[in-house]
């Protein structure tokens, strides 16, 4: 075999060696946090995956009558090394000045519908999800032994953009819910299992590939929608409605980081879904009508009629009957009051039953005069959101902002930033609570 | 609209993929005429060739497919939907790379000639058949002119879905 091949195999090996380095350096990081260690992880399995299997691989690259034949195959195989290295290594930067808190409610999300987390959340320009192995494919036929130590890895980057990286932007957090509802998709197979032989991936790269409507592209079709609302349902579900009001909220501005038409639903079905969804299973209504408002909004900027509703696929059904089953804690009004009888005491807990919505308000007001609540996420988005557009409410509702905002001598939209501040502190201290709750087991009382 | 992430991980995978089979289909071959190769040399040789054997099928169910002057031949819808469920990579990238434009739609029967020319003498070998050696010398270098054609016109797709991916950092070649 001429020498330059056995150059270019040592070459492969010595830039495998990167990933030894890189494993080295991440666990030499002082930023020893539970996400930075799941990456950590994933970077390990991979690293020995190559370790145990690129001898083979290298010898078993046959001689060729022409030498570039063999070194064009060795050439393709470092490319696609080189590419997931590069991919692994830029997620270290882009995994840095997230705020733990946003983990917390990520990882809060994952656990409420009971899938281990295996992610990190990534700085980027889009919001998107993306699975390891969606990458890892590409070694599947050029180097098989790699992929077959590989396939099972689970690992996911969520990606979203700089402005939700911020305290005090906690409200957006729950765009990336809908994100944690892609993962419990796949990572259940729910889907799956309802349209076996069309993963999600494979439904994506038809749809994108589409140009004539071959076969398969309308399964294909139905794959990737009906996932998009699944995550919508899962996020609606776990949230009580604030991701549907944040994603109308924004919709002008993350139209281009959100949303590719050829791979997500109408708006207008996809939102009279959740607003469906927020009447008929949460009992919400006061919140369903926010997104109504909202809904119009959106559709006259984008001067379009608002056509009746009619589900999109009859699948949703049985879907979203599953992943409903999958969820510990839905933010349904019973669901809700229970939280809050745990919570309350004295004439504010008799109150829960008669007067939701003056308990709600109350709550709302001490919360915006710096009164922290430690509850469920979806229970603090929901204050936040009460009386907004509400006929008897809204004066209220803007009242206490007024009065918080004067107490601190700030702007309203300075206040409104704070309030974030104290969600996402809220967050986290309910966070901590479970933990805490979770690994010490409540003390008995003490006998009289 | 802002290509995305997901976007830019589905091109370079299905751009990949086609350049991939290709260059099975040239070392396959190209090893055969190498002559003597350890087991697992052998072996890896004769798996490339029956990567770029399914390959060339896969070509030719949808190049049938986009032929037929109705597209209702049911068993045919079928063979095609079972492939683009197999492989989806190969199908987009087929798809991407083939029928992208009226040029490349016009060197379709140039294209499909080379490879089942390819794969003519790639099923002899696997059928322990010997092939003419000049028809599998020439059956390579049109795979490579042809391999060669498909990287010049996918390099700034492929490098633009890269940058995508790991966007000014610097990256090792």
């Amino acid at each position: 075999m001429p020498s330059s091949i056995e150059f270019e195999k040592e070459r492969i090996q010595k830039d495998l060696s990167v990933f030894k380095s890189f494993l080295r350096e991440l666990k030499a990081d002082t930023y020893d946090t539970t996400q930075f260690k799941r990456l950590r992880q994933a970077v390990s399995q991979i690293s020995d995956a190559f370790e145990k299997t690129i001898s083979a691989r290298l010898a078993a690259i046959p001689s060729a009558y022409a030498p570039e034949d063999v070194s064009t195959r060795i050439d393709e195989l470092r490319k696609a090394i080189n590419s997931l290295y590069n991919m692994l290594y830029i997620t270290i930067f882009k995994n840095m000045d997230v705020p733990p808190e946003l983990y917390y409610f990520t990882d809060h999300c994952l656990e409420n519908c009971s899938v281990k987390a295996n992610y990190v959340l990534c700085l980027g320009e889009t919001i998107q999800t993306q699975n390891l192995e969606w990458l890892l494919r590409d070694f599947k036929s050029i180097y098989p032994e790699f992929w077959e130590e590989v396939q099972h890895v689970k690992f996911y980057s969520v990606h979203f953009i700089r402005r939700l990286a911020d305290r005090n932007s906690s409200l957006d957090w729950s765009l990336l819910v809908h994100e944690m509802g892609h993962i419990v998709d796949i990572e259940t197979g729910l889907i799956d299992k309802m349209m076996p032989g069309v993963d999600y991936y494979s439904a994506y790269q038809l749809v994108l590939a589409d140009k004539t409507g071959d076969p398969g592209y309308d399964k294909s079709k139905k794959r990737v929608l009906v996932g998009e609302y699944l995550a919508d349902f899962i996020s609606t579900q776990c949230l009580g409605g604030a991701f549907g009001w944040r994603f109308l909220k924004e919709f002008m501005t993350l139209e281009n980081i959100f949303e590719d038409q050829r791979t997500h639903p109408d708006l207008n079905p996809r939102i009279r879904e959740m607003i469906n969804q927020i009447n008929d299973q949460l009992s919400l209504p006061m919140i369903s009508k926010i997104l109504e408002s909202e809904l119009t909004m959106r559709l006259k900027e984008l001067n379009e009629v608002r056509t009746p509703f009619k589900r999109d696929y009859v699948e949703l059904e049985d879907a979203f009957r599953r992943a409903a089953k999958l969820i510990n804690f839905s933010a349904t009004r019973d669901a809700i009051k229970n939280l809050l009888k745990e919570k309350l005491v004295g004439t504010p807990a008799r109150k829960i039953d008669n007067d939701f919505d003056r308990v709600l308000m109350n709550l709302q007001r001490n919360f915006l005069r710096g009164r922290p609540i430690v509850v469920e996420p979806a229970l603090l988005y929901l204050i936040y959101m009460y009386g907004i557009d509400n006929r008897s409410l809204v004066k209220e509702r803007a009242k206490n902002f007024e009065t918080g905002a004067t107490e601190l001598n700030l702007e309203q939209s300075d206040f409104e930033g704070l309030v974030q501040e104290l969600i996402a502190d809220c967050i986290k201290l309910h966070a901590v609570a479970e933990k805490y709750q979770r690994k010490i087991p409540s003390v008995p009382p003490i006998p009289s | 609209m802002v290509p995305s992430l997901l976007t830019a991980v589905a091109e370079i995978s299905k751009i990949r993929s086609v350049k991939y089979r290709l260059s099975d289909g040239i070392l396959g071959l190209s090893s055969y005429i190498g002559g003597v190769q350890t087991h697992e040399q052998e072996n890896e040789m004769k798996r490339c060739l029956i990567l770029f054997e399914h390959f060339v099928e896969y070509f030719e169910t949808i190049k049938s497919y986009r032929e037929s002057p109705t597209s209702e031949d049911q068993e045919l819808r079928r063979k095609l939907e079972l492939k683009m469920f197999q492989n989806p990579d190969i199908y987009a990238g087929l798809i991407a790379i083939f029928y992208d434009n009226r040029e490349q739609m016009e060197q379709m029967e140039k294209t499909s000639n080379v490879l089942l020319e390819a794969n003519g003498v790639t099923k002899k070998i696997l059928s322990n058949s010997r092939p003419n050696k000049t028809k599998v010398n020439e059956a390579v270098r049109s795979l490579k002119i042809l391999r060669d054609t498909v990287e010049k016109n996918t390099a700034e797709r492929e490098r633009t879905a890269e940058k995508m991916i790991y966007g000014g950092i610097p990256v090792i070649q």
